[in-house]
């Protein structure tokens, strides 16, 4: 998969960059709205990551450019300005999805692979993962062709955790995902806790395998095997 | 004290003070003209004695008024003038009276010559002078209070007009102070200084919110950098010490990047222009955050009930309701103790969220709504700032009842 990154601040684009490439995507980068011009015109991507501020202007003018030069795609918005103007003008615009910086990489990596499955490029709304099957549309999991019932958290997190295997997840990118970020409050993370504890006991009742691990106090990672 | 309650005390106390002085000189000079008059009576009936005398050598005396005798005394005394007392039958008191004594010599025969006038009592006299001024002074203390009255009330006006203006004038809101104008020099010296100050005080006002607003956005983007950078050398292996080292730095990087996140909120909501809203129902959008909220209501087995009356409904910006939402509602859980409870009353022109307190310490009305006060340390302390900022930005109001138990905050229209 292309993915064209838009972003003026080097450290970022760089790591976002590094990211997606370890995922095999196609990455390509443009640090202002001239060099971006130039990339999307001579290439098709099937995402965009969009910076609103541009040293050479507003991110959102690029919109109606993406629209005219490109077939299959999505425009996901980031930026620094938390603001709904800016939010509710680039959806009105033609953008899919918004994302305030700062941002955790899984949460950026969820949002696209959701992105991809409403798009539906590639007609898949089920996601598998060794005999785990996971299908967005119905919001149903599968251990071994067993349905398993899980609770919309737990489904969300279920989700979370397979898009984002081998990769060490926060207990703050977790909770953040869980609740969304509005809040002034995060007693402690205890919930996580309690949502992973039931999520196990329930792919272990269909006679799954767990992949999940906690590490060193920090967090959690789904691993592959 | 009204400033003109206050010049016209001192024009009183004036007043009281120049009548008195007036008083005592009106009365001596009454005093000294009398006792001049008097005595010029006097000698011309003196002298209208000796020419009656002359004529008629026949003796007159009427008693106290005039005495004319024979007297053995033969040398003539000039005439001397001076005040007596003489018991009068009539009033059965002693009088004052004016004597003028003299002995004459009127066709070599000498008279004795006591011609005398009633005086007025220094006391009447005191009496008059006194009552006549206070007299006047009653007439301009009431004379004063009705043109004060009517010039307070029509001259003042202006003045009090602006005072209200002031009194309402906000530089939150994007308005200029608008002043009534006045003829009246000071009123005018004043009202100009005012719209220079309060159009100086705004501008400074809203270059200080958007140096907020733009240094929260400056922030946000090195803080995004640190954050993910960490994120990304947690993905290699570590020693334990290194992780620890990390994820702390994380964390504090993650809890800076929430403050400034909410700071920049609050910046926003002071700045933003008016923008058209939608017309919600706030009962739904409780009925989302519940459920988004479900994992910290569950883990602190909270039990959440919702009773509707009727619907209450707003013109709102749907992610500004829903931030005002999530915050009360977070606010009630954090508060809350385990096993506790949280109920929503909606009515048509309120909502109460009522949730039973984590200990029994009353909480300070007052302080509550300050930036930075919070409960326990694990909050920026800024999500009833949040709330608070939202309500006046959304004609909302927002209170707090409380028992030893149990605190409810009350959202009105």
């Amino acid at each position: 998969m292309k993915i064209l990154i838009i972003e003026d601040v080097i450290a970022l684009q760089t790591t976002m960059k590094e990211f997606f490439e370890s995922k095999k995507h196609i990455v390509f980068t443009a640090s202002n709205k001239f060099e971006a011009e130039d990339s999307l015109l001579v290439n098709q991507f099937e995402i965009i990551l969009l910076d609103i501020t541009l040293p050479d202007g507003n991110g959102l003018d690029l919109i109606s450019i993406i629209k005219e030069t490109q077939k299959n795609f999505g425009i996901l918005i980031l930026s620094a300005k938390n603001s709904i103007d800016d939010k509710i003008n680039g959806l009105d615009l033609g953008a899919d999805d918004y994302l305030t910086k700062p941002f955790h990489i899984a949460e950026l990596n969820s949002r696209i692979n959701a992105l991809l499955r409403r798009k539906n490029f590639n007609n898949q709304d089920v996601i598998e993962f060794n005999e785990i099957k996971i299908n967005t549309t119905d919001q149903e999991v599968f251990i071994a062709e067993i349905n398993i019932h899980l609770t919309s958290k737990e489904f969300q997190l279920l989700l979370y955790l397979v898009i984002n295997k081998e990769r060490v997840l926060t207990k703050e990118s977790i909770a953040d995902h869980l609740l969304g970020n509005h809040i002034d409050y995060i007693d402690n993370y205890d919930f996580i806790y309690t949502h992973i504890k039931n999520l196990r006991k329930k792919i272990e009742q269909a006679n799954g395998k767990d992949y999940l691990k906690t590490i060193h106090g920090i967090g959690y990672k789904y691993f592959s095997k | 004290m009204k400033l003109i309650d206050k010049s016209n005390k001192q024009f009183l106390l004036l007043l009281i003070v120049l009548l008195s002085i007036s008083s005592v000189v009106i009365f001596s000079l009454l005093n000294s003209y009398i006792k001049a008059e008097l005595d010029e009576k006097l000698r011309n009936d003196e002298w209208r004695i000796i020419q009656k005398l002359k004529l008629n050598p026949h003796i007159i005396s009427i008693s106290p008024i005039l005495e004319v005798n024979t007297t053995s005394e033969s040398i003539e005394r000039i005439s001397e003038i001076k005040n007596v007392k003489i018991y009068d039958f009539i009033e059965k008191e002693n009088e004052p009276y004016r004597e003028l004594v003299s002995v004459k010599k009127i066709n070599e025969k000498f008279y004795s010559i006591k011609v005398r006038q009633s005086t007025i009592e220094n006391k009447d006299l005191l009496f008059a002078v006194g009552s006549t001024i206070f007299t006047v002074f009653a007439v301009l203390v009431v004379a004063l209070f009705l043109i004060n009255n009517r010039l307070s009330r029509k001259l003042w006006k202006p003045f009090y007009t602006n005072i209200n203006r002031l009194k309402l004038f906000s530089f939150d809101e994007n308005s200029k102070l608008e002043l009534v104008k006045s003829d009246i020099d000071e009123f005018y010296q004043l009202n100009q200084s005012l719209e220079v100050l309060t159009v100086k005080l705004s501008k400074d006002y809203i270059a200080l919110k958007e140096f907020t607003e733009n240094a929260s956005h400056e922030i946000q983007t090195p803080l995004s950098i640190v954050l993910m950078n960490i994120d990304e050398v947690l993905q290699h292996e570590q020693t334990e010490d290194n992780y620890t080292k990390l994820y702390s730095a994380f964390q504090a990087a993650k809890r800076l990047s929430n403050l400034n996140e909410k700071l920049l909120l609050l910046a926003r909501l002071e700045n933003s222009q008016k923008r058209e809203v939608d017309r919600l129902n706030l009962g739904e959008i409780i009925q989302l955050q519940i459920k988004s909220l479900c994992p910290l209501i569950d883990v602190k087995e909270i039990s959440i009930n919702v009773s509707y009356s009727d619907v209450f409904e707003l013109n709102i910006d749907k992610e500004i309701a829903e931030i005002l939402i999530v915050n009360i509602l977070s606010n009630a859980i954090k508060h809350n103790s385990v096993k506790g409870f949280i109920t929503l009353v909606i009515t048509k022109n309120s909502i109460h969220f009522t949730n039973s307190k984590a200990s029994e310490k009353m909480i300070n009305e007052e302080e509550i709504f300050h930036r930075f006060k919070k409960g326990n340390s694990d909050s920026v302390g800024l999500g009833l700032s949040i709330i608070q900022k939202i309500c006046i930005v959304s004609q909302l109001t927002i209170s707090i009842e409380q028992t030893d138990s149990e605190i409810t905050f009350i959202l009105k229209k």
